[in-house]
């Protein structure tokens, strides 16, 4: 079975700031990895790059079997195809939940406007949204926007979501119902990259977790490995300050 | 190419063409940073006798064109007695509309300062004088540096127009001397990089004092965070 | 000395501010469309374009109006180049108009968060969508303030093309003053026609500036 996305040797740098240090990475269909680590470690910008929200120096990067810097089609092909939720959400602040989430359907997949409607009201629904299709963001809680925010992006139907911190803009008492939305979404089968500092959650729904710190991936394991037995010294330090 | 032979032998007039334009803009600047601090300093008293008068004067200013505001001043003053002289002219229109304009931004200063400030001098028990002259002031202007800069900065583009009055400053120096010389491209060549000169210097010194501004701002932000702030 | 009546000025003058009115919408429109194309040329720092684009407003921002009309209308018939009056009007209008709305336009794209570009990249928007479903709405919304702003500033400027000869309400009023010796009387109805139009469009862009600040 082939990777969903391949990441070899990828290096980059901010100017002199060096965030990723030779990074190697498979994630394979059904995965749902987590990526944590100290702040700074360059977990965000790792799964950034994948879609190519930021560049890099050296190092490929293949998604769906096509390589990112390939060509303008192959970008499309992977944007389209892979979903983005963001730590402070994105939401369209000049468009209602409905348009929000039916936008990139209509756009950029070219779906017919009444079928993107009908997706986007399934997808609301499930994510507990239905009594909110006609509000705007900025009449919503953080909680909600973020979870708009995830029907917006599963609208497009793809094969692989990405999530950077999804909960670190959110206050305690909301984060739960996000975490619902993408526990339910890992029992379903979706492919997941998930950059987060609930480790609970991780300990819960992730299949693989990786440590990043200082731009290096110092472990890659199995969920049940990482916790009890991470090999790395740097690692266990990390999980006894958080557990 | 450029004749610069003619650029130097017309140098003389170019420069005191700038003179004026820098006394002009001098001139109005000061007089109008008066009157813009007085007027701004009237307004937040929120009498209702001063306000009235300020507001219709600011609106009169802002609604209407500089040159028929100079027209105003050069034609109509003399029509109720009082004889001016072009420069005057210059000077009355130019500083009453730069003035009204300072006025709101001294204003949006003065209401930007926290109330706390206010408080803590009564508090201390200074005088409703020495608290604007040694506590408010002094922050006030400290915040509204950059945009009176920028209004300065179209000040001396406004002082065009007293071209307009037969003024022997840039614009109407260039004009005269592209008309003796037929050669528009160093007649007006030369004014234009003088106004660009100035007004690049007055963007560049705007950026310099924002970006000390910000940096003071940052360092001081861990004393601001116990402040109460007025709502 | 020749006698008219208040009402006959007040015609004259309202018939001649129209001509000032009847420039707006070409400007404008002109101001509008390559005002935005500069800014997001000098958004996305493309080679050469942007860096001539820069030059462009800069020049025009740092030079007095009096003084491009001036290189328009009397220095450009040395070169071989002749516009009249209502030509240079225009030409000088749109050109002020448009440099100054290309700054206005480049600092609303600047205040858009970066989260919206990188929403819209990562649903697959192409750049076209990207700019007018999500980026340029906010933009025209952040920015509407200073271009009631810019429209104003251009209705006031269009009192400057009197000097070169076109018949507005300005140059008109000269004529009335110079007949009747009141230049209160022809040069405050002046100001009245100006203050009826601005000071609406003002207060109106003052309201938006509040309405945004929420």
């Amino acid at each position: 079975m082939d990777p969903i996305v391949k990441i070899r040797d990828l290096d980059k740098s901010f100017g002199k700031l060096h965030v990723l240090k030779k990074i190697n990475l498979d994630v394979f269909p059904g995965d749902v990895l987590v990526l944590c680590g100290p702040s700074g470690a360059g977990k965000s910008t790792l799964i950034r790059c994948i879609t190519m929200l930021e560049n890099f120096q050296s190092g490929f990067i293949e998604v769906f079997n096509k390589n990112v810097k390939g060509s303008k089609e192959n970008l499309k092909y992977i944007r389209k195809n892979s979903g983005m939720v963001f730590q402070h959400f994105n939401l369209f602040p000049h468009l209602t939940v409905m348009q929000n989430v039916t936008l990139a359907q209509i756009h950029s997949k070219n779906m017919a406007k009444q079928e993107a409607i009908e997706n986007a009201k399934m997808q609301l629904d499930q994510v507990g949204l239905s009594s909110k299709y006609d509000a705007y963001p900025d009449q919503l809680s953080g909680g909600q926007k973020q979870r708009v925010a995830i029907a917006r992006a599963l609208a497009m139907n793809p094969k692989i979501m990405l999530f950077d911190e999804p909960t670190s803009a959110l206050d305690p008492e909301m984060i739960k119902e996000v975490l619902d939305v993408m526990i339910r979404l890992a029992k379903e089968g979706m492919t997941m990259i998930i950059v987060t500092h609930e480790m609970g959650f991780a300990r819960e729904v992730a299949n693989k977790i990786g440590f990043l710190d200082k731009g290096e991936l110092l472990e890659l394991s199995s969920s049940q490995e990482f916790f009890t037995n991470p090999k790395s010294a740097r690692t266990k330090d990390f999980l006894s300050k958080i557990l | 190419m450029l004749d610069f032979r003619l650029i130097g032998q017309y140098l003389p007039d170019f420069l005191s063409a700038l003179w004026m334009t820098v006394q002009i803009s001098l001139l109005s600047g000061i007089i109008s940073l008066i009157l813009g601090t007085v007027l701004g300093i009237l307004s937040l008293l929120e009498y209702k006798v001063i306000n009235v008068p300020i507001k219709l004067f600011n609106g009169f200013i802002r609604s209407s064109p500089l040159l028929v505001q100079l027209y105003l001043v050069h034609y109509g003053l003399p029509a109720l007695g009082i004889l001016l002289v072009a420069f005057q002219s210059a000077i009355i229109a130019f500083s009453l509309n730069t003035g009204s304009y300072i006025s709101e931004i001294v204003r949006g200063g003065l209401n930007s300062i926290d109330k706390g400030q206010y408080e803590a001098s009564k508090a201390l028990g200074l005088s409703w004088n020495k608290t604007m002259l040694k506590v408010i002031l002094p922050q006030v202007f400290k915040r509204i540096l950059p945009p009176l800069i920028s209004q300065f900065s179209y000040l001396i583009k406004d002082t065009s127009l007293a071209a307009v009055l037969a003024i022997p400053e840039i614009t109407y120096m260039a004009r005269s001397i592209s008309s003796t010389t037929y050669k528009p491209i160093e007649s007006y060549g030369v004014p234009m990089i003088m106004y660009f000169i100035i007004y690049i210097i007055f963007s560049v010194a705007s950026k310099i004092i924002l970006n000390a501004q910000k940096r003071t701002v940052k360092e001081n932000s861990g004393n601001l965070m116990g402040k109460k702030r007025a709502v | 000395m020749q006698e008219i009546s208040f009402i006959n000025q007040v015609s004259r003058l309202a018939l001649a501010f129209l001509n000032n009115l009847a420039f707006l919408p070409i400007v404008l429109a002109i101001g509008i469309v390559i005002g935005i194309l500069l800014a997001i040329v000098r958004f996305h720092k493309v080679p050469v374009l942007s860096q001539l684009a820069t030059i462009f407003v800069e020049v025009i921002r740092g030079s007095p109006f009096l003084m491009i009309v001036f290189v328009i209308y009397f220095g450009l018939p040395y070169l071989g180049i002749k516009f009249d009056s209502i030509q240079t009007a225009i030409i000088v209008l749109s050109i002020t108009s448009t440099a100054y709305l290309s700054e206005v336009f480049r600092s609303g794209l600047l205040a858009v968060d970066k989260g919206q570009y990188e929403a819209s990249d990562a649903l697959g928007l192409n750049f076209y969508k990207k700019y007018t479903l999500v980026i340029l709405p906010q933009v025209m919304k952040i920015t509407m303030p200073s271009i009631v702003g810019q429209i104003v500033m251009t209705i006031k400027d269009t009192s400057i093309v009197s000097l070169v000869g076109v018949v507005e309400i300005v140059r008109t009023s000269r004529q009335i003053m110079q007949l009747t010796h009141r230049p209160l009387e022809a040069f405050g109805i002046v100001a009245c026609f100006f203050i009826l139009v601005c000071y609406p469009l003002i207060s109106f862009s003052k309201r938006l500036e509040k309405r945004n600040e929420r």
